[in-house]
């Protein structure tokens, strides 16, 4: 990890984030199951609990015990995900009525909270190329009640466009360095960058072509790599017509790095929003949004 | 048992026939929602057409067709939850245990045999099946045995 030394400003939080914590336990409230006294059960049963200050549907349980048994967990009334991986679907902001793909969407966490924004309502396709991951995106989506949810089992590059989305979702295969941070603090390998930002910029020229104009992409990562975020982002909008949008958000974060190595993304990155597992005592997340 | 007709003449008509006689369910309290028949079974999505791709699945399988008659499934009946009027057992703790054991409860519900939601502590939780006065579950083994860990 001493590779983003540079690019991470607080590195001391940030390395005794990573080395020292466990991230803390944090669940989503899903509206589809959940009932007017979620709160008072949730507090019930995990009395330490406390609502996140920047996404109402998200409260961080404070707690040893485990968030996946519990009969909130098995009803469905809430999903366990951590919190920053609840940004991406907050930025994407989806309708109720829209049509909405998810590009990359096992194991579920972010399909079931796109199915909660749109109130069941609309077209969600959640796709994933990936067949043994289907059975955790099912049981999921089952679980939650997210009935506006059709599967698809399609290489994200060659989903056939015919139908045109209101709004993408790519949370992209990366390598995953934000949530390893905690168990390794050691970065991937190079050659493990370039496979996978080659796959990340097809899945975001892909997706483009499956926008309707002025639909929105939002492209994500939970890792550290500007060789799978920056870089990416940076080809995406020299070789597409779609163009970075600025977001807004009070999630405490930092904004892209503009230069890494030798490398220069450009004054756009500002855009885009980078969470280190200091910021919320939870996972890495990179979050980048286009409009067409 | 009501939803017994034969295999070939079962349509969407007659899931939403079975929901309305058998639950009380009425088209209106679920008007967003649309049935499909797939692979069989009935399924419960969103109202808006399915773009030309090919499927794993569509929505949330909540009927299924036995041949003999209909089933709902336990993720059905927990989306029904609240607007379900009729066929409907509360148990108690010690009641929940004993059908996820496996075991029968007595109950004299006054309606034809077939199958009922079963509710705990105000949530419905799944299906169970009433016959000559008594009650079994349906919840699938892995999910009762989850619940019961729980209880």
């Amino acid at each position: 990890m001493e590779r983003y030394k540079p690019i991470i400003e607080d590195w001391q939080a940030f390395r005794e984030e990573c080395k020292n914590k466990e991230a803390v336990k944090a669940v989503r409230k899903n509206p589809l199951k959940a009932g007017d006294n979620f709160e008072d059960r949730l507090f019930d049963q995990f009395p330490e609990a406390e609502k996140s200050g920047w996404n109402p549907q998200v409260y961080r349980l404070n707690s040893k015990e485990s968030a996946g048994k519990s009969m909130l967990h098995w009803r469905g009334d809430y999903y366990v995900q951590e919190e920053s991986a609840s940004l991406p679907v907050e930025v994407l902001n989806p309708q109720p009525g829209e049509k909405v793909l998810d590009m990359c969407a096992a194991p579920g966490g972010k399909t079931t909270q796109l199915a909660a924004k749109m109130e069941n309502k609309g077209l969600l396709i959640s796709n994933d190329d990936n067949a043994q991951r289907l059975k955790s995106l099912h049981a999921n989506i089952y679980r939650t009640g997210s009935t506006v949810a059709r599967v698809t089992n399609y290489d994200g590059r060659r989903i056939p466009k015919e139908q045109k989305y209101d709004r993408i979702l790519v949370d992209a295969p990366c390598s995953g360095e934000g949530n390893n941070a905690r168990r390794t603090f050691e970065s991937a390998d190079e050659h493990e960058y370039e496979n996978l930002s080659e796959i990340q910029q097809k899945l975001v020229e892909n997706a483009e072509k499956l926008l309707k104009d002025d639909g929105v992409i939002v492209y994500s990562t939970c890792t550290f790599a500007p060789e799978e975020n920056e870089a990416v982002v940076k080809k995406i909008i020299e070789e597409t017509d779609l163009t970075l949008e600025n977001i807004e958000t009070d999630v405490p974060h930092v904004r892209g790095v503009e230069e890494f190595e030798d490398k220069d993304f450009g004054s756009e990155m500002s855009k885009t929003v980078r969470i280190y597992p200091h910021h919320l005592q939870s996972g890495g997340m990179y979050v980048a949004r286009f409009r067409k | 048992m009501p939803g017994s007709e034969s295999r070939e003449k079962l349509g969407v008509k007659d899931a939403w026939k079975y929901l309305n006689e058998r639950f009380g369910i009425r088209k209106e309290d679920i008007e967003s929602y649309k049935i499909i028949k797939k692979s069989g079974d009935f399924w419960l999505t969103s109202n808006h057409s399915e773009p030309d791709l090919e499927y794993e699945t569509v929505g949330i399988r909540f009927l299924r067709d036995t041949g003999k008659y209909i089933k709902p499934t336990t993720y059905g009946l927990q989306i029904l939850g609240g607007k379900i009027e009729s066929a409907i057992i509360e148990v108690s703790k010690k009641e929940l245990i004993t059908l996820l054991d496996g075991d029968m409860i007595e109950r004299e519900l006054g309606i034809e045999k077939g199958y009922v939601a079963i509710e705990y502590e105000g949530d419905v939780v799944g299906c169970g099946l009433y016959k000559d006065e008594l009650v079994s579950s349906r919840i699938s083994t892995g999910r009762a045995d989850e619940l019961k860990n729980l209880l």
